[in-house]
């Protein structure tokens, strides 16, 4: 008896389900991407080379079928389950819970690319080499990339600092953003 | 006295990460919200739709 190796693709469906979601920023459409990517891998299968990465081979469709409906749809549906915006409503108790929330609503705010590239890189640990092949793109482009979209994420951050906010413009807030580690420049 | 050679052009993958500076100009507090956001949507736990899915795909196949 031989096991399929399209078996392996259940193996996968967390990691899938987190970087759609990342992509998508709406848990319906990112489960509806999952579906979509399970389905496209399991009848291309035979497009896959045994013994190499199957996650990175299963991110590459799911990116792929992301990108291609969106160019369909052509409007991107931003948080329709209010998840973030909840994230929103987070009042900074904890210098680190501050950081948190407040890197959410960046995060959130990059555009689909500079998510992709690195949650590829930064939370996945892919090389740019490997993240360059997913995105279709040289390695190149991969790193000004990840270098734009970490400068992007932090500027949004920075905006996100106390100036005219009066629900962060106290005491205990700013201490909280000192501690936190971000540069009020 | 010991000076340490210093090799900005360290190309080692393992575990170096934390020392390259110069390419991460992002503060490591933002890396790791990075991570910690990435781990939360990664606990989540599958629905059933997709061990379905994938049960059902298989399925299909036996009968054709």
């Amino acid at each position: 008896m031989t096991a399929d190796p399209r078996d392996d693709i259940a193996l996968y469906i967390r990691d899938l389900r987190a970087f759609a979601m990342s992509l998508s920023r709406n848990h319906a459409a990112a489960d509806d991407l999952v579906q979509d990517t399970i389905v496209k891998a399991w009848s291309n299968f035979d497009k896959f080379t045994l013994g190499t990465d199957l996650r990175a081979w299963l991110f590459t469709i799911l990116r792929n079928t992301f990108y291609s409906s969106r160019r369909k749809v052509k409007r991107e549906v931003a948080d329709p389950d209010g998840i973030y915006a909840a994230s929103l409503s987070v009042l900074p108790q904890h210098d680190g819970k501050l950081a948190f929330s407040e890197f959410l609503v960046a995060f959130n705010q990059l555009s689909a690319e500079h998510r992709e590239v690195l949650v590829l890189v930064g939370a996945n640990g892919y090389s740019y080499e490997e993240a360059a092949d997913m995105m279709g793109v040289a390695t190149g482009t991969a790193k000004s990339r990840a270098s734009r979209a970490r400068t992007r994420l932090c500027e949004l951050m920075g905006m996100a600092k106390p100036t005219g906010n009066p629900l962060l413009a106290d005491g205990p807030s700013l201490a909280a953003l000192a501690q936190s580690g971000l540069t009020v420049a | 006295m010991s000076i340490k050679k210093n090799d900005d052009t360290d190309r080692s993958t393992a575990g170096q990460t934390r020392s390259t500076r110069g390419r991460m100009a992002m503060p490591p507090e933002i890396e790791e919200n990075l991570k910690r956001a990435y781990q939360a949507a990664l606990s989540e736990a599958v629905p059933d739709r997709f061990t379905e899915l994938l049960a059902k795909l298989r399925e299909k196949e036996g009968k054709t």
